[in-house]
């Protein structure tokens, strides 16, 4: 299959010269209807007209250039026609030719201001950004297989669809974007398909030839606006008041501007019809190149796989190919694929060859159809518990774990009402954190109060105990994260290993105020590492159900930011719908024994106690759900719901939450890391040292 | 009457300029604070190498007493670089603060880099757990230099681009506010070449 795209280059070659060929000859198809025009208007020239308009302002001078004028139209009019095809020649072709240089000028300034215009990003040789390494990457290993030096690279990260262009005049000062779509969507065989295309584009000087090709249209552009112009004046002059001119002059000038009229509307008429063959001719060859450029990219890379399937995502994928910016028109020829995607119908004026006719020709099976190509999806705990809903948690037992014991007791015989006024208030307690970080390992201390090492800090709390989910993480976590990244993250998972779980999330608010140190790039980065480590069992746990809340609220937008609590333009109801779920979750949570079953009478009776607690009615009679229908989807929608609702009625929904978690007297981590999930999201956050009374047995 | 109109009217745009002017100075003082704030993340960062130093030059002298001179040459670039940091520190972002902080760190990088390939000379230093724990230090170091850096240039970029776009960049006039310019130094790459050819 690899083998003809030397056939189809040449091909593509081939026809692009037959079009060249044809736009030389419809440019003398313009002069010869030019001269034709010209030697029609000529005859019917009354003698003695030279519109007086023109005319210098003593006699003299007047007389002189009339005679000049009626002897140039004699010569023009002579048998062999030689003059005058050379005078409209000279004048059509001058034309086209200024308008095309002002044109040409304008476009060559250079890739890098294409690339500006169109709002790329710059991307250094030093980034550290995982898909911008790759991109440079490949740009270095294409930019060896064609031999051409390495250009400027551009991300447009503004734009969602998958497209890319190569712009400049020469090699010299050629550029490369591609847009945010791009780096999302493709895989690295298929951005290694499309950076090679455009490669093509700038080894073949396709870039300088289509500058020309618009340069030539706009000269007929030209054309046709100084026809329309005269046509205009002619018109104006026809209709406007024939009495300010001189007597003498008057029937003569009349018809000499109703003679320039009809010579205008020609020259525009000729000028329009010459356009439109410019553009089918430029739109033809434009196409052309594509096909050279597609079959360039698989010789480039050896591998028909990367460019087909980059243009196969394009045609499954909704944003298709379309590129937002306004500037788009300007340099849609420079596009991988149309930047106006589906808003165009004539297939004519298409700079670029159907998607499909363009897969064939790499790939002759293709059967034209696209697969769907999905959004990349922003990382939201929905978007995770979605995940994971389908499969590994459905319910409740997912969420305990495959058997796992339920944790260690933190906190024993604490009143429920002492934790829960401590809501929103500051004790001294609280910043007196001296009994905690003594308690943390030196190094995971230390590296949680710097932003460098606090990423790793939390890479390696996410890391599983499990031996094949941890192996599956670090590879995830070599493909996406810097060298330094993972150097970092290995040194310190040994000790994170051994981290004793209850103060997991202590440690993770000690990480906080470094993360928060990052740039908005660097903090999307490390949010989408913590989403594929999290990611990477297919199974989210409560930690990591706890860290996503807390890094939504923290680290705020670049990790897809959850409502914020309750505005007033929101009506309260004071009953949460969801109140339930969150309580059944706690109760069946606390009511696990250490044997992985469940007593059902404890559940009960905790449920009963957080619903006449949050319902402030001592004696009401409230029916615990059945434990497969608990799930941590439903319990955080209901605690996005809660987050909504006034102050007091969250206030009154943690006392519920804090007395359905004490009712038997003992608060294991899950509890208090659900409690700590819900607080995060429904701004309420707990102060999390003081509870911790009793030190940990295993610590 | 008429004239009342043109009074409320010119007092309502004059308002509203006063307000988007407002804003926009908030922004351009907001922004320049973010990459202010940043540098302080690279000085801290650079600081704990100069403090490295010193002990790394302890360190290896009692092994390597004479090759002096790259001795000497680390702890005279240190010392320029600690004064360039100093200055930087003061006014992020100001061009020749930051070009000269980069030259200086530039050179310290180099030295170092010589001083570790001529270390890699003397086997009982290589083994020394002192030496290798001072070199995890340094590394270690290098990259929150380098990740504290990158926010920084971040911040300066986000700074900069507000700056020069459209109606900012009449207000960034109005009231000086300057362009900030980049910290780059040598990526790691160039860094360790030396280390390279020597082994």
């Amino acid at each position: 299959m690899a083998g003809n795209f030397l056939e189809q280059q040449d091909t593509a070659r081939r026809t692009t010269i037959w079009l060249l060929v044809y736009l030389g000859l419809s440019m003398l198809a313009l002069v010869a209807a030019f001269a034709v025009l010209a030697e029609v208007l000529l005859r019917l020239w009354p003698e003695n007209l030279f519109p007086s308009f023109l005319a210098p302002r003593d006699a003299e001078a007047y007389n002189r250039s009339l005679n000049t004028m009626r002897s140039y139209g004699k010569m023009l009019l002579t048998d062999d026609h030689l003059a005058l095809i050379g005078t409209v020649s000279v004048g059509v072709l001058g034309v086209v030719g200024t308008g095309s240089l002002i044109k040409t000028r304008q476009l060559s300034s250079g890739g890098k201001a294409v690339a500006e215009m169109m709002e790329g990003k710059l991307v250094s040789g030093e980034t550290t950004q995982a898909s911008e390494r790759m991109l440079f990457n490949v740009v270095e290993e294409m930019a060896i297989a064609s031999g051409v030096p390495v250009p400027a690279v551009y991300v447009l990260e503004k734009e969602e669809g998958i497209n890319a262009f190569a712009a400049g005049y020469s090699t010299g000062d050629a550029v490369i974007a591609v847009s945010g779509g791009c780096l999302k969507l493709l895989t690295r065989n298929e951005l290694q398909g499309v950076v090679a295309h455009e490669f093509s584009h700038i080894l073949n000087g396709d870039m300088r030839l289509n500058i020309r090709l618009i340069g030539i249209v706009f000269g007929l552009v030209g054309l046709a606006q100084v026809g329309y112009t005269m046509f205009r004046a002619g018109l104006e002059s026809v209709k406007s008041d024939p009495s300010s001119s001189s007597e003498k002059n008057e029937k003569k000038d009349l018809s000499s501007f109703i003679i320039m009229g009809i010579a205008g509307l020609g020259i525009y008429l000729l000028g329009l019809l010459g356009e439109l063959c410019g553009r089918l001719i430029q739109a033809a060859i434009c196409r052309q190149r594509e096909y050279l450029a597609d079959a360039s990219a698989v010789q480039f890379t050896r591998n028909p796989d990367g460019i087909a399937g980059a243009l196969k995502k394009i045609g499954g994928y909704q944003a298709s190919s379309r590129i937002g910016n306004s500037h788009a028109g300007e340099v849609n020829h420079l596009f991988l694929a149309d930047a106006f995607a589906g808003k165009r119908f004539i297939n004519l004026f298409a700079t670029h060859p159907p998607l499909a006719e363009r897969i064939r020709r790499i790939e002759p099976t293709f059967d034209g159809t696209f697969p769907k190509v999905d959004k990349p999806s922003p990382y939201t705990i929905e978007t995770l518990l979605e995940k994971s809903a389908q499969g590994v948690f459905p319910n409740l037992p997912g969420l305990l774990g495959k058997g796992r014991l339920a944790g260690q007791p933190v906190l024993a015989g604490l009143a429920a009402t002492d934790a829960v006024d401590s809501v929103g208030t500051v004790t001294p307690f609280d910043f007196n954190s001296t009994n905690m970080p003594k308690a943390l390992p030196d190094t995971l201390e230390q590296a949680a109060r710097e932003p460098f090492s606090a990423r790793s800090v939390i890479y390696a709390l996410l890391l599983d105990k499990d031996k094949t989910v941890r192996a599956r993480q670090l590879s995830v976590l070599r493909a996406e994260a810097t060298k330094a990244e993972l150097t970092e993250t290995l040194r310190l998972e040994p000790l994170a290993r051994n981290f004793p779980d209850a103060w997991r999330l202590p440690l993770l608010d000690l990480s906080m105020p470094a993360l928060r140190l990052m740039s908005a790039s660097q903090n999307a980065d490390f949010c989408s590492r913590v989403n594929s480590l999290v990611r990477a069992d297919q199974n989210l746990s409560l930690f990591e159900y706890v860290l996503s809340c807390m890094l939504a609220r923290r680290l705020g937008r670049e990790y897809g930011r959850q409502g914020e609590a309750g505005g007033w333009w929101q009506p309260s109801t004071g009953k949460p719908p969801g109140m339930k779920s969150i309580l059944a979750l706690l109760a069946w949570q606390g009511a696990m024994k250490p044997d992985g079953q469940f007593d059902q009478a404890m559940a009960q009776q905790a449920f009963t106690v957080g619903m006449c607690n949050f319902s402030q009615k001592p004696d009401g009679a409230y029916t615990l759900p059945p434990r497969d229908t608990v799930g941590l989807a439903d319990f955080h929608a209901a605690a996005r719901a809660l987050a909504k609702e006034k102050l007091e009625v969250r206030r009154r929904a943690m006392h519920g939450m804090a007395a359905c978690i004490l009712e038997d007297r003992q608060v294991t981590t899950r509890e208090w890391e659900l409690l700590r999930a819900i607080g995060e999201t429904i701004d309420c956050t707990m102060p999390l040292q003081s509870p911790v009374s009793t030190p940990n047995p295993d610590y | 009457m008429f004239s009342l109109v043109v009074i409320i009217l010119a007092v309502a745009f004059g308002l509203i300029l006063v307000l988007v002017v407002s804003l926009y100075y908030n922004s351009l003082v907001v922004l320049g604070n973010r990459f202010q704030n940043a540098f302080s993340q690279i000085d801290v960062q650079l600081k704990r190498r100069y403090a490295l130093i010193p002990n790394l030059v302890e360190c290896v002298k009692g092994y390597m007493a004479h090759e002096k001179t790259t001795l000497e040459a680390v702890i005279q670039a240190r010392n320029t670089a600690q004064q360039a940091s100093k200055l930087a520190s003061n006014q992020p972002g100001n061009p020749e603060a930051m070009a000269d902080l980069s030259l200086a760190e530039g050179q310290l990088g180099g030295a170092l880099g010589r001083l570790i390939a001529v270390a890699e000379g003397y086997p009982d230093l290589k083994a020394s757990q002192n030496m290798l724990g001072l070199q995890e230090e340094l590394s270690s170091t290098e990259n929150k230099v380098g990740f504290a850096r990158q926010a920084f240039n971040d911040a300066v970029t986000a700074y900069n681009n507000q700056r020069l776009t459209f109606p900012c960049v009449l207000v960034a006039g109005l009231f000086g506010f300057r362009t900030a310019s980049l910290l780059e130094l040598a990526s790691d790459a160039e860094r360790e070449m030396p280390a390279v050819r020597m082994t």
